[in-house]
């Protein structure tokens, strides 16, 4: 079952088109990588799915509903945009307004959250004195408080520490296998991938490319990479050895043949046999973030 | 549902400053009433200012003070109450809050009406803040003719005033929201001020609702007095406030 589910979603602004015809299709239990350039549509796309904004044209259906309920949000957690609370309450008193608002029962899941979170020092301390990145797991403790099957995050690592982003990644994994659906928007694609199941590019609005996570790999452009002399004569030997897709290019030779790309050990023998002077191979695996820019910019 | 927002509502209003400052600033109204009724009860005969306080039908009694804060509610409650209906409903944007709410069980709708009873609240509060203040200065003063119906006449007076002030934040409310922030409601609440004495310069102030608790507070039965249409201005002007409020949070875009 799609928990998220977007047909032909349009938002325009005058003659701006802030998301262009988005079908989205996010499915129970899954964590769903929402990727995009700052201004690409994914803030935009968040909030019609929260009903924040209204669509020109198209639908949103949550839970299988596309009229939205209270009930409907009684399952749903969210975090948009930056980091935000009230600043003149303790952390306990900011979540203790998301406690009222989602008309929980059992105070005990403030204290829980605050010790998931790691919130524990910062317990009677202002939201306005916190750090962005203390800041940032309010908001996320806000967004989880009251046990939400749909997880909407956007960008929920802004301003975490190394650390602090291995925490978050670890518990929203967990809470994924625990059953919760989680939306998570980033311009890092690095992030992104460790976590999501599935990856949607959005540019310009437009869904460039919906990508499985496990897939990625496959996708990312692999060469190896050969510095030797002579490189002529290298080059010749390879040819003549059956290996295709070999080039010269800023003075090292580029493999592209995927049979040799998984034996690069056999190569080096082959060259050193040949008495051939290899100073360098190593195999070079395309930058995600690259792979990103890349399809971002042929569309 | 609409206690637990009531709940969130009073705990946002926790250690802010804005709260004692609005009583603060409310309380100076009693403050000068019982200057002045001090200088009244030791004016001599001949002084100026006895003279303009006679002209104004005012002397150092129990009357006189209760008219005075009633005045004070009438003109002073347009920028005070003004500024806590700015700072219930502008600070969620201002503090980039507004968004926690805009996807909740209780719905938009639940939040809007704790705020609207949130402000009301305050606003009370600060009207009853200014009866304890009068009464305690008019006991320190020993202030005269203390008669239960006079008393009364002027609760009733100060009543009806605050009613048509609390009234008149209603529109407040819907420009801070829609406004997104302070800046809009504050500067609506100066023009409506300002075009309020211009309206009321010209003589007609009764139908202008800005002008009507401050005409109504004076009481004088005079043709600027206001009549049954000004009151039912003022109610159509709180309601529309109060409907457009609900209106913008359900239906425009909240970005």
């Amino acid at each position: 079952m799609n928990i998220i589910e977007t047909n032909g979603l349009c938002k325009r602004y005058g003659s701006f088109t802030a998301v262009n015809n988005l079908h989205l299709q996010v499915a129970e239990g899954s964590i769903y990588g929402f990727l995009g350039l700052n201004g690409a549509g994914k803030t935009t796309t968040m909030r019609m799915l929260l009903n924040m904004i209204k669509p020109n044209s198209g639908s949103v259906s949550l839970f299988g509903q596309t009229k939205q309920d209270h009930a409907v949000w009684k399952k749903v957690g969210y975090a948009i945009e930056s980091a935000y609370a009230y600043p003149n309450l303790s952390v306990h008193e900011n979540l203790e307004i998301s406690y009222q608002y989602h008309q929980m029962k059992n105070r005990s899941a403030i204290d829980e959250i605050i010790g998931e979170l790691d919130l524990g020092a910062y317990v009677n301390t202002r939201a306005g004195a916190l750090s962005l990145g203390n800041k940032q797991r309010l908001s996320l403790a806000k967004a989880m408080l009251h046990k939400p099957a749909l997880l909407i995050l956007d960008e929920p690592v802004n301003g975490l520490d190394p650390a602090g982003i291995v925490d978050i990644r670890n518990y929203l994994k967990k809470l994924s296998q625990n059953g919760t659906t989680i939306l998570i928007s980033s311009h890092l694609l690095g992030e992104i991938s460790k976590i999501a199941d599935t990856i949607g590019i959005i540019h310009h609005g437009k869904m460039v490319c919906e990508l499985d996570a496990q897939k990625l790999d496959d996708s990312l452009e692999k060469h190896l990479v050969l510095c030797c002399s002579p490189l002529d004569g290298a080059r010749q030997l390879l040819e003549n050895k059956g290996i295709r897709e070999v080039e010269i290019i800023d003075k090292q030779i580029i493999i592209r043949d995927k049979l040799w790309l998984q034996q690069p050990e056999k190569l080096a023998k082959l060259l050193v046999e040949n008495s051939f002077e290899l100073s360098q191979l190593y195999t070079y695996v395309q930058d995600l973030e690259h792979y990103f820019l890349q399809l971002v910019n042929n569309n | 549902m609409l206690k637990n927002i009531l709940s969130a509502e009073w705990l946002k209003l926790k250690h802010s400053k804005i709260v004692p400052i609005t009583f603060a600033a409310f309380a100076l109204g009693p403050v000068m009433g019982a200057i002045a009724m001090y200088l009244l009860g030791h004016a001599t005969n001949n002084s100026p200012m006895l003279q303009k306080a006679q002209a104004m039908n005012m002397s150092a009694d129990w009357s006189s003070m209760l008219n005075l804060i009633a005045q004070v509610a009438g003109i002073g409650g347009v920028i005070v109450f003004g500024f806590v209906a700015s700072w219930i409903f502008g600070r969620e944007h201002a503090d980039n809050t507004t968004k926690d709410w805009l996807a909740i069980p209780a719905g938009r709708s639940a939040v809007v009406n704790a705020k609207f009873i949130v402000y009301a609240c305050w606003c009370i509060l600060l009207l009853l803040s200014n009866i304890v203040l009068a009464t305690v200065f008019g006991l320190l003063l020993g202030l005269e003719h203390f008669s239960a119906q006079a008393i009364g006449q002027s609760m009733l007076h100060y009543s009806v005033t605050s009613v048509l002030v609390i009234l008149l934040g209603f529109p407040v409310g819907f420009m801070a929201l829609a406004g997104k922030g302070y800046l809009s409601p504050l500067g609506f609440v100066i023009l409506m001020i300002v075009t309020a004495q211009i309206i009321g310069a010209i003589g007609y102030g009764k139908y202008f609702p800005w002008a009507v608790p401050g005409l109504y507070s004076q009481a004088a039965n005079s043709p600027m007095s206001p009549n049954a249409w000004s009151y039912l201005i003022v109610l159509c002007c709180g309601l529309v406030g109060f409907a457009a409020t609900h209106l913008h949070i359900n239906r425009a875009d909240q970005s």
